[in-house]
């Protein structure tokens, strides 16, 4: 599954967020977004989603495999959210709603979309559980969110967004609320399930480490446009623009070097 | 926080406006009714029995021919006493109560919640009415009444206000910079629970004009020879088949004065707000850039712990 | 940064068998309530004008050491002393001694700080809770230019700074008094990178003009390799390892630790 942003403009009051950005993922594509606090990229992954706040206009055009997402009706937008597109969010504590069993949200983009009974959808959430490496699957998904750790819950969150198979995943920051252990876990988590369901990939950061470990393209956000984009590779050894050296610089000074 | 800019905040909002204006009418006539009124409000005429509004009674007359407008002008001196003494009362209690409940030793802490709960569940009318029966009808019953009855309510709000402020790591930072728990209270707890309290106190004084007229109305509050909003409503709704025009001057009065005091909490709490002040200086706003630090050069990258391995920033490592 | 040449500096900041465990309340009448241990046995020291950081993930009892070590939290058993004097939790008038020698950055810029009080009266707060001689004003004043802020900053509301200029107001009230001891709790995971990199080189600058001990706790292991002359690293309530940073780091010992390391994202 492809998708083409083109010159998406996104303004919110009087204050342009995202401001002509252009950005392409190809199928089976890894790319990232990276920019600080304030740049537009979680705007972004809005924008695609149909999910922008109240009182933010968006213009431009966002095509999925050649579909155009804005402006189409919220109908039609409800029905690719978690079958054709997965989303995970940034915040394990608040994006699972903590009245509801783990096993119930993980089953509930299932039963949303297709003719799933009760039965069948709790054998596939307990399927989804182990798969994204949850210690005992039959028993936690009775358990509720609280009772689970942050990295425990962000699995949950990744196994809600990828149980529908979807031909695109939409992560916005999804391991900055982690521990570094649990980050590197889950990322690994990640990378493998992307991996095998071939699933194109949108990866929103602040964290050039995180980027670079994977995404191979990326583009770099800076008030709301794409200051600079090519493979991470190239961003990081021989970035251009000021703001990717200065990125890649400020990185380097407060990251761990090994060597 | 600056006097001046607190009031023109106030001013500015319709809420503030409109809630400071009237209850600053209604104060000022009970000021001014101690001394003077139009007529005498207990002036009685049985031949001057229901007139209709005229220049000589600005809102006509009553069933015993007393002045509507002498009496309704009158009693805003009972109303601004009740809802100050149990707004005071309600406040005193309330943060009392809630301090207690909060910053104390555990024991104390749960006794007082489990105090605050039972006593929570007393209805304030039903207090005033068995307080009545037991001392007679009096507005110091009235203000007890619903002083206590709000006090606690106040109380179980700020409860949770006061112990969110003091998770917080400002009230943490304060602690480890020196400042004793009364000192932390004062400057920092009290503060941010103001907004909450002061808007649970405007409730509580409009809740008190309403409870006064209720009260009075059933014959528990205000004794016969002070006027009273209530006691007027009561009077006049008896004959409001016959005459039903007159009780929109009580009626009006009780009105107004109770949605003043619930705009006016809202006004001062949004007035006292900080954040929401009309942005006068451009100062770095939150999200964009930070100011840049003295020195411009890109950040140093030689690290203290690695045995002295100087690294040049850009450079491959 | 410590010449290892010289002798070895005294202690002033020495935590010996640290234990905190805290009884949570019983969820029956007939069985007492769980025991949470928070911290074990843990032992730290920071010499003057020495940088230590804690390396420690959520739960590993970071933030309880912190408490204990500035007297903000009775200890269950073990002892803390400050330049020889116990620190034990006291009346905050007959703690003053050690007031004055602290000052403690926290993690989240945006709730460290007063809603409710100017940016001035906020950076002012150690001075007037300690009754520092001198000009306040004055002292705030030039705190403020030399965390990169203006002076005129302190007529200001802290909802009117960025992120990364609220934990400059923060270090400012933390080293407004001369402590001899700076104790930040996470004090960039909050922040953006390129500012993350402005305060780092801005708390090398103040630690290095006024020979300030630093007692670093993260769970960046990139920030600590750039500050710490030493390093502990705290799991479960429990220190793991202790030593150079560079020895730690480079030949972990213990599993835990080489884990950590290992799974920090790296540019490569």
């Amino acid at each position: 599954m492809s998708l083409v942003i083109d010159d998406l403009t996104v303004t919110v009051g009087d204050r342009r967020v995202v401001d002509g950005l252009s950005l392409d993922v190809p199928d089976g594509a890894r790319v990232g977004l990276i920019g600080e606090s304030g740049s537009g990229k979680s705007m972004t992954t809005l924008a695609v989603l149909g999910l922008l706040p109240d009182g933010a206009r968006a213009t431009g055009s966002i095509r999925l495999d050649g579909r155009e997402l804005l402006g189409a009706s919220e109908r039609e937008l409800a029905g690719l959210r978690g079958r054709v597109v997965g989303t995970v969010f940034q915040d394990p504590r608040t994006a699972l709603d903590p009245v509801v069993t783990v096993g119930r949200q993980i089953a509930e983009p299932l039963r949303l979309h297709g003719r799933v009974g009760r039965r069948d959808a709790r054998a596939r959430a307990v399927a989804a559980a182990a798969e994204v490496g949850l210690p005992d699957p039959e028993t936690v998904v009775d358990l509720y969110p609280h009772q689970l750790s942050g990295g425990q819950r962000q699995r949950v969150g990744i196994a809600m967004a990828l149980i529908n198979r979807p031909g695109l995943v939409l992560a916005d920051e999804p391991t900055t609320a982690l521990d570094v252990t649990t980050q590197a876990e889950v990322l690994a988590l990640f990378q493998r399930l992307v991996d095998e369901q071939r699933t194109s990939l949108l990866f929103v950061t602040h964290d050039l480490a995180v980027l670079s470990r994977i995404t191979d393209h990326a583009a770099v956000l800076s008030h709301g446009r794409v200051v600079e984009r090519g493979p991470v590779e190239q961003l990081l050894h021989r970035p251009e623009h000021e703001v990717t050296r200065g990125l890649v610089e400020a990185t380097r000074a407060t990251t761990w070097r090994a060597s | 926080m600056r006097r001046g800019a607190f009031v023109r905040e106030l001013l500015r909002r319709p809420q503030g406006a409109f809630g400071v204006g009237w209850l600053t009418l209604i104060v000022l006539s009970a000021l001014i009714s101690r001394f003077w009124t139009p007529l005498d409000p207990f002036d009685t005429d049985p031949y001057s029995a229901w007139l209709t509004p005229s220049f000589g009674h600005p809102f006509g007359t009553d069933s015993v021919g007393r002045d509507i407008f002498s009496y309704v002008f009158a009693a805003t001196g009972t109303t601004v006493v009740v809802a100050v003494a149990s707004g005071v009362v309600a406040t005193v209690v309330g943060v009392g109560l809630a301090a207690l409940g909060s910053l104390t030793a555990r024991w104390v802490r749960e006794s007082v919640a489990v105090l605050i709960d039972v006593l929570v569940a007393f209805p304030t009318l039903l207090i005033a009415m068995a307080l009545a029966a037991a001392f007679g009808g009096s507005l110091t019953v009235v203000v007890v009444a619903v002083g206590v009855g709000y006090g606690v309510t106040i109380a179980r709000v700020s409860r949770s206000e006061i112990r969110q402020v003091a998770r917080t790591d400002y009230v943490l930072a304060a602690r480890a910079n020196g400042l004793g728990t009364g000192a932390v209270l004062r400057r920092h707890v009290l503060p941010n629970i103001a907004p909450v309290v002061v808007v649970q106190l405007s409730l509580s004084m409009a809740t008190s004009v309403l409870a006064e007229a209720g009260l009075s109305f059933l014959g528990y509050g205000a004794p016969a020879d002070t006027a009273s909003w209530g006691r007027l409503l009561s009077d006049l709704q008896k004959f409001i088949g016959v005459h039903p025009g007159s009780v929109v001057w009580p009626g009006l009065a009780i009105t107004l004065t109770v949605l003043a005091l619930n705009l006016l909490g809202d006004a001062v709490r949004d007035a006292s707000d900080p954040r929401l002040r009309s942005r006068r200086t451009g100062r770095g706003t939150p999200g964009s850039p930070s100011t840049p630090a003295p020195s411009t050069a890109p950040p140093r990258a030689t690290a203290p712990g690695a045995a002295g391995t100087p690294t040049t920033p850009g450079v491959v490592s | 940064m410590s010449d290892p040449t010289t002798a070895p500096a005294p202690p002033l900041l020495v935590a010996r068998g640290l234990t905190r465990t805290f009884t949570l309340p019983r969820r029956s009448p007939f069985q007492p309530g769980p025991v949470r241990h928070a911290l074990v046995d843990a032992d730290l020291e920071v010499a003057a004008g020495e940088s230590v950081a804690l390396i420690g993930e959520s739960g590993s009892g970071k933030s309880t050491l912190v408490r204990l070590l500035l007297a903000l939290d009775r200890a269950t058993s073990g002892t803390v002393t400050f330049d020889g004097r116990t620190v034990a939790p006291d009346r905050a008038s007959r703690l003053r001694w050690l007031r004055r020698q602290t000052g403690i950055v926290l993690q989240d810029p945006y709730s460290s700080l007063d809603p409710r009080m100017r940016v001035g009266d906020t950076v002012a707060e150690p001075l007037r809770a300690l009754s520092v001689e001198g000009d306040h004003d004055r002292l705030v004043a030039e705190m403020l230019e030399r965390v990169g802020l203006a002076a005129r900053d302190a007529e200001a509301w802290p909802h009117e700074f960025s992120g990364g200029q609220r934990q400059r107001i923060a270090l400012a009230r933390a080293l407004v008094h001369r402590p001899r001891l700076l104790i930040g709790d996470e004090p960039m995971s909050a922040l953006d990178v390129t500012v993350r990199a402005q305060i780092l080189d801005l708390l090398r600058e103040l630690r290095d003009e006024r020979g300030l001990s630093l007692l670093l706790v993260s769970h960046d292991i990139g920030l600590v390799q750039h500050l710490a002359d030493r390093v502990a690293v705290l799991r479960d309530g429990r220190v793991v390892e202790q030593g150079v940073t560079d020895d730690v780091l480079r030949r972990p010992q213990h599993d835990y630790t080489r884990t950590l390391v290992d799974s920090v994202p790296t540019l490569d």
